[in-house]
């Protein structure tokens, strides 16, 4: 009991939320983060999901807790409130699919108007192992990313190629703003929250951690 | 009771059957009980028909109607629902390509048919429900719009959800402060359905989620109700199994063996000695023809359990009374004996 009670201590919990269009393939995205492995047979999601999960960064333990959203406009009206205090956004599309890249435009709106102007957002390209069938090219997404000021990455939840890289990305950059001052954990609006673990015992390096549940 | 007694399938397609409907009216309960049990999946779409009173009437004709004309029209919502079905029973094999197709066309003639609705994800699954359950498609769509329509079901898909968060409402106690501990471990197995015990998971207040929290709650519910009705199911399923057995041995009977063990080694798998056991408990006896025990036995579907379960079935109960009236609602729909 006492080694499950230190895998769920952490320094910080993150609150990050995943929006896209549906399809991209962000509840598949979430799950290859969890669990590591491909979600087979996936169903879209209805309303939100959830899932957590402690990575180390930064000498920290940190717990992101993950809201998955709906893709189809009409749970927006659902998913909206979710947006609300999420520390990290991440904006998903498919590579293969434009219509889905040509809304990041509406999905960025949405995470700068519906949540905090401080939260870290980062673009991911995802179905990255279909490049046969690619619409989007790495180059004109990462100057996208680079004109709206937003951290951009390809991943692929089939293979797991740059899935932890995403989530290790944007928290190591809300981490850098806490220490630096720019976000108070403390603030209940912040998106983060210092956890049960006592900062200060840092141990270098970065490797993913325990896992706590999925969704 | 001898094997020679047993009515064939042509006797009792011969029988006077009532309607469909007033068999369901006559006795409810017993018809309540038997969905429970669980209908042959041959005579579930009757049954299901008959229950939302789709029963070829004008205005169903005119909706067939109507889906002819729909059907092959692309609505403003088909590039999602081309995707949707693909993600729908996605591990289900009986849910194939044909049907998918099925349940697409359906869809797309129904987000024109309705427009205030048009589609939202959610409704591929009502849909899918029914595309496995028949091929005809203009059945589909007008089963489907009675679902939405008569049964109010589009308050679950239109703009803003309004039966959705009217359903939240008044599943969420008053507003509270939320607590600062840290969120327990998700009571969800990876990949599996929702946990049926453990706390429920309280959240952070910064990390607390929106209006739907009191549904997980919800969700957790329909699992644990759906695992009891299971329970419940098998220990009815034997009996009704072979009570239809005892109707229709004779038929089956007559048809070729590999089908016979084909079926019997799919029961085999679903049913293990343990489970049979546990069912046992509480179920009434039986009145078994010999030539169904003859027929198990050759079958050796259930070996040594079956021997079991001759000695442990008590006094027939008042499930008989529901298995008679699954065969006359079976027989009234279409003629033709379960199975």
């Amino acid at each position: 009991m006492a080694s499950e009670k230190e895998k769920d201590q952490y320094d910080y919990l993150f609150k990050f939320i995943i929006i896209g269009d549906a399809g991209a393939g962000k509840s598949c995205l979430l799950h290859q983060f969890i669990e590591n492995r491909y979600k087979k047979g996936s169903s879209h999601t209805i309303g939100v999901e959830f899932g957590s999960k402690i990575i180390h960064v930064g000498g920290r333990n940190i717990k992101l807790q993950i809201w998955d959203t709906a893709g189809q406009e009409r749970y927006r009206s659902v998913t909206r409130s979710y947006y609300r205090g999420a520390a990290g956004a991440l904006i998903v599309y498919d590579i293969t699919n434009r219509d889905s890249y040509n809304h990041l435009v509406n999905w960025l709106q949405d995470a700068r108007t519906l949540a905090r102007a401080d939260t870290s957002i980062i673009t991911v390209g995802n179905k990255c192992d279909m490049k046969d069938k690619r619409a989007v090219t790495f180059l004109e997404a990462s100057r996208c990313a680079q004109e709206n000021d937003i951290l951009f990455l390809e991943t692929s939840a089939l293979t797991g190629e740059g899935v932890e890289d995403v989530f290790i990305k944007v928290a190591r950059v809300i981490l850098n703003k806490i220490e630096d001052g720019l976000i108070d954990p403390n603030t209940m609006v912040s998106g983060t929250h210092t956890g049960s673990q006592r900062i200060g015992s840092d141990s270098g390096g970065e490797a993913m951690s325990s896992k706590t549940c999925s969704c | 009771m001898e094997a020679q007694e047993q009515p064939t399938s042509l006797e009792l397609q011969r029988c006077p059957r009532p309607a469909g409907a007033a068999c369901m009216a006559r006795d409810p309960d017993d018809l309540r009980r038997l969905v429970r049990c669980g209908l042959p999946p041959a005579r579930r779409w009757q049954v299901w028909k008959e229950a939302v009173r789709l029963g070829g009437g004008p205005g169903d004709r005119e909706l067939s109607t109507r889906y002819d004309d729909l059907r092959g029209k692309s609505s403003d919502f088909a590039e999602l629902i081309e995707v949707d079905p693909r993600l729908t029973f996605p591990k289900d094999e009986d849910f194939t390509e044909e049907r998918r197709r099925l349940a697409s066309s359906v869809l797309n003639a129904y987000a024109i048919w309705d427009s205030v609705v048009g589609y939202c994800q959610g409704m591929n699954y009502l849909v899918g429900l029914l595309a496995l359950l028949t091929d005809v498609e203009s059945d589909v769509f007008s089963f489907f719009v009675r679902l939405m329509q008569h049964f109010m079901l589009s308050g679950f898909f239109s703009d803003g959800f309004p039966l959705l968060r009217r359903g939240a409402r008044r599943a969420s106690p008053p507003a509270t402060t939320c607590s600062s501990a840290p969120s327990p471990p998700c009571t969800r197995r990876p990949g599996g359905p929702p946990a049926l015990r453990g706390p429920r998971p309280r959240l952070p207040a910064e990390v607390a989620p929106g209006p739907l929290r009191d549904l997980a709650a919800g969700a957790r519910g329909h699992a644990a109700l759906g695992r009891r009705q299971i329970c419940e199911g098998l220990s009815v399923l034997v009996p009704a199994t072979v009570s239809i057995l005892r109707v229709v041995g004779d038929s089956l009977l007559e048809k070729p063996s590999p089908d016979l063990q084909q079926f019997f080694r799919k029961t085999s798998t679903i049913i293990t000695r343990e489970e049979v056991a546990e069912a046992m408990q509480g179920i009434g006896l039986i009145e078994i023809p010999d030539y169904v025990t003859a027929y198990l036995e050759d079958a050796g579907a259930f070996s040594g359990v079956w021997e079991r379960l001759k000695r442990r079935l008590l006094p027939w109960t008042h499930r008989q009374r529901g298995i008679a009236a699954l065969l006359d609602c079976e027989m009234a729909l279409d003629g033709s004996p379960p199975l």
